[in-house]
């Protein structure tokens, strides 16, 4: 078997056009990826109508018209900024009542949530019409650290129990009456690009008034890019991985050495495992590669160096050990090529990367449960953004693992040593 | 002449569709011998082989290999025999010399392996070229060395699938030196679609039409028996006759 795996390293390693587009296509997926996922909005159309005009407000909305990234228009009208937001003609409207000394007096502790409501029944309201993940993102946090900002010059502070559980305050995102399921997916959307954020609304599942509040030690660094970086690293592990592997034993079905390989005393696991170390080796290269083209090119915020590299070291194995299962029960390179990419898309699709889960049909829900691609994403996302450590996600890495060993024995089934 | 080494018997070959490839054949080999398997294309040749070299399951009959019986003892008749595909099978970016380790790896072997690849390619002449890339080997040098990894093992039958198809003369003719040579040690079955190779090299033959055996015996018995010039002829009116 060891002969089996070196020559057939061999075999790949010396193929030198191959050998270029395997070692570069990762670093290239990465520099677009992180070219298209880095850029920050531009233009972003924002409406801002002042209902109280007095200092203080004047203040925050000329604080938020010189913000960049912000097309900012001034309405004179609420009711036409209403309409404007309700028409899809602006992603964010923002209505601004402030006025020092009604609702904020010097300083107020806030002793729980139940006070909230009295603080901010006026303040700014932020409707906000962005549910693309990124522009939702961008808006939050320039329209959030403008109201921070304005709070901090008014002397105004709210402290609670905790750094742990600032609340925010005097931000009001309201969903205006949209449907429940857009409702949730706006609660979503806050969710996502806020992964360190638990939405909570103090009227049960009426979002009319939100608040933030955070409740885990994150990683205060991570940007918009480190949240997709994660599943980015573990997804293309698994396309370069899957595609690398999906035509290992057709290849050999078309050139005529499976035919030969098994006149032999060699068994069928001669070939399956000693191709499976080979690309074993290989996907050692892969993660290397990926994880290394973050890092340098874009200075993503990682976890533990070890333990991200050990995710997509596994996810890479995982999928290598799924391309060989689909290489065993195909019989052509073109039957592999198709039913690899239908695998891919599939768990692309199921694993919660494109859509969200609430999103989902519960059947799917349960399927995308059992897929070990979910896990490896979800245990990414914890070590990243979450600085959870080994101890937190050994069991998703087990479960994700186990799928190796059952792969590869159902490629033995289903590889089939003779022509019929 | 030697002693029996395959016995074939009602050997049946039908495929999924219910084409019947191989109907019922019997025959047997012995060692030492070179046997030949002609007839014209789509004739069962290709698959009879297949079948005796384990590639191929048969949908019935007995094959029994120098005492094995083909359903019990099938890993062990594969230690004893070599099999020459119709195409070469090699790999292109490995090396004449890794091309045979990688698969005399497969076999259990007491001696020195590297002696034993040593010979080997002396033998097939190929030792010059044993760091040579497959890619960059002619289709002689191709077909020799595939010659070279069914024989490494030292195998008691060797099965050619047509293995001079394609080659010049000069590479033909080095060809059949090497048959010769392998015969003094191993019992050859051949496929061939060259009927002056089968008269030099085949010391008895079968040819096949519509999956059943229509001759069997020496290359001269048949022709005579055709009232036939040659093999050439005898294939021809087996043609003709089938397609009637």
């Amino acid at each position: 078997m060891y002969k089996v795996a070196l020559y057939e390293l061999k075999k790949l390693l010396r193929d030198s056009r191959w050998m270029i587009i395997f070692a570069i296509q990762p670093v290239i997926l990465v520099v677009f990826l992180g070219l298209v996922a880095l850029h920050e909005p531009e233009n972003i159309l924002v409406g801002v109508y002042n209902r109280n005009d007095n200092e203080y407000s004047s203040q925050l909305v000329k604080s938020i018209k010189d913000k960049s990234g912000l097309d900012v228009s001034e309405f004179g009208s609420e009711q036409y900024l209403r309409d404007e937001i309700n028409g899809d003609k602006l992603k964010l409207a923002v209505i601004v009542d402030i006025e020092k000394g009604k609702y904020i007096d010097g300083q107020i502790e806030i002793i729980d949530n139940s006070t909230v409501p009295e603080v901010s029944a006026k303040g700014v309201e932020a409707i906000l019409d962005a549910f693309d993940d990124k522009s939702a993102d961008f808006i939050k946090e320039n329209i959030q650290t403008n109201i921070d900002s304005y709070i901090k010059n008014q002397e105004i502070a709210f402290y609670s129990d905790s750094e742990k559980s600032l609340e925010i305050l005097g931000t009001t995102i309201t969903s205006l009456g949209l449907p429940e399921a857009v409702t949730s997916q706006l609660q979503q959307a806050v969710s996502e690009v806020k992964p360190n954020f638990e939405l909570t609304s103090t009227d049960n599942l009426d979002i009319s008034r939100l608040n933030l509040v955070k409740t885990k030690n994150t990683n205060k660094d991570i940007r918009y890019f480190d949240f997709y970086a994660s599943a980015v690293i573990v997804l293309l592990t698994i396309l370069i991985a899957l595609k690398l592997a999906d035509t290992a034993i057709t290849e050999e079905r078309t050139v005529g050495t499976f035919e030969r390989f098994f006149v032999t005393p060699y068994r069928k696991y001669h070939m399956i495992l000693g191709k499976m170390i080979a690309y074993t080796v290989l996907d050692l290269f892969l993660a290397t590669t990926i994880l290394l083209s973050m890092i340098l090119l874009f200075d993503v915020s990682f976890g533990p160096y070890w333990l991200v590299f050990l995710i997509a070291f596994i996810s890479a194995t995982v999928a290598a050990s799924l391309g060989i299962l689909i290489s065993c029960s195909t019989y052509t390179i073109a039957e592999s090529i198709q039913a690899s990419n239908l695998v891919f898309f599939s768990f692309l699709i199921l694993t919660g990367f494109l859509f969200q889960p609430e999103s989902m049909h519960p059947v799917i829900k349960i399927i995308s449960g059992f897929l070990p691609f979910t896990y490896l994403i979800n245990a990414m996302r914890e070590i990243n953004l979450l600085n959870m450590g080994f101890g937190d996600v050994w069991q998703k890495l087990l479960f994700a693992s186990c799928f190796i060993p059952i792969f590869l024995f159902g490629a033995s089934l289903l590889l089939r040593r003779k022509a019929t | 002449m030697g002693d029996l080494i395959i016995k074939v018997d009602n050997l049946t070959k039908v495929f999924s569709a219910g084409n019947v490839a191989v109907n019922s054949i019997s025959f047997e080999v012995l060692r030492h011998q070179v046997f030949g398997i002609l007839g014209p294309n789509g004739s069962g040749k290709t698959t009879i082989l297949r079948m005796l070299a384990t590639v191929l399951e048969p949908s019935n009959g007995s094959i029994v290999i120098d005492g094995l019986d083909y359903t019990r003892d099938q890993q062990t008749i594969r230690s004893n025999i070599g099999y020459v595909p119709q195409r070469d099978a090699l790999y292109p970016n490995l090396t004449v010399w890794e091309n045979i380790d990688v698969f005399f790896t497969a076999y259990p072997y007491n001696g020195d392996r590297k002696n034993r690849i040593e010979k080997i390619l002396k033998k097939v002449d190929l030792w010059d070229s044993r760091n040579t890339f497959v890619r960059r080997l002619s289709g002689g040098m191709a077909k020799r060395l595939s010659i070279a990894i069914a024989v490494i093992h030292d195998p008691k039958v060797i099965f050619f699938d047509e293995v001079t198809m394609g080659l010049d003369p000069v590479a033909r003719s080095n060809i059949w030196g090497l048959v010769k040579k392998l015969k003094e040690h191993s019992a050859i079955v051949m496929t061939t679609h060259y009927m002056d190779e089968a008269e030099q090299l085949c010391d008895n033959l079968i040819i096949i039409s519509e999956g059943s055996i229509i001759a069997n015996g020496k290359p001269k018995e048949i022709t005579q028996g055709f009232k036939a010039k040659n093999l050439h002829e005898v294939i021809v009116k087996v043609a003709r006759e089938g397609d009637v």
